[in-house]
């Protein structure tokens, strides 16, 4: 199926604990299932506490479960950058080298292939006509 | 784009109702559609009684008196047998339950707590 210039331009929003919910497996399902459409995904973006799936270390509850992992490998498969609220991932320890260093630390805990991303990105791509946003809480 | 924020905890239950406010201030920001539905406990957060001390570092009863300054706004409600309501400084409006379901079509995106 080919992309027109009117198709909706989608940004999916996650919130979900990567631990305790299905957002992330349910976002990753849609994002997959957009792609084989020829959506056009514009961006991944995390916030509330979805933001912990940035951190390093986080262990998957089974190999088949790699939630990072997984979307690492859908971003640089369909190109759609992974964005992270860097204040909320903040809030909950989870730190960038640069930040990290600013802050005398020994190193971030910020997993490659993870952008920092502010509100504002989040915002100014939701006010682009034609935008959609869909969410995934959990 | 048109959002609607729900917070439907009630003061100090969790830390979201201060992020989606965070998230409807930057909305606003640029120059989309924000309003708040306080629904349940959270209409706790318009009491005046409210104690900054007991509540976590996170204030959404502060973010709320700051929204209208982004825009943000109405705040809505669906009842307003509350005393704490009738007192609060913050303008509300009171939806009837029967237009919710109308109401809620209206919008693009809805953030619940």
């Amino acid at each position: 199926m080919s992309r027109t210039d009117d198709a909706p331009r989608l940004t999916v929003l996650v919130t979900g604990d990567p631990w305790t919910s299905r957002a992330h497996a349910s976002a990753q399902r849609f994002v997959e299932a957009a792609a084989t459409l020829n959506a056009a995904i514009e961006q991944v973006f995390f916030y509330q506490n979805a933001v912990l799936i940035a951190a390093v270390g986080i262990r998957a509850r089974t190999p088949s479960e790699n939630l990072a992992a997984r979307w690492l490998e859908l971003s640089d498969r369909l190109h759609v950058p992974l964005r992270v609220c860097q204040s909320a991932a903040m809030r909950r320890g989870v730190i960038s080298d640069s930040e990290a260093d600013v802050r005398h630390l020994p190193r971030g805990n910020w997993q490659r292939g993870f952008e920092e991303a502010s509100l504002a990105d989040l915002s100014e791509a939701c006010a682009r006509p034609n935008t959609k946003l869909i969410q995934f809480r959990g | 784009m048109r959002h609607l924020i729900v917070l439907q905890k009630e003061p100090g239950a969790s830390e979201n109702a201060a992020e989606l406010l965070e998230l409807g201030m930057a909305m606003a920001s640029f120059d989309q559609n924000v309003e708040v539905w306080l629904r349940g406990a959270a209409q706790l957060w318009l009491s005046p009684q409210l104690r900054e001390d007991r509540l976590p570092r996170f204030n959404a009863a502060r973010l709320l008196h700051a929204l209208p300054f982004y825009d943000v706004g109405p705040i809505w409600i669906t009842s307003r047998d509350t005393e704490d309501v009738i007192h609060s400084q913050l303008a509300v409006e009171v939806v009837e339950a029967n237009e919710l379901a109308d109401r809620l079509g209206l919008y693009d995106a809805i953030h619940w707590e």
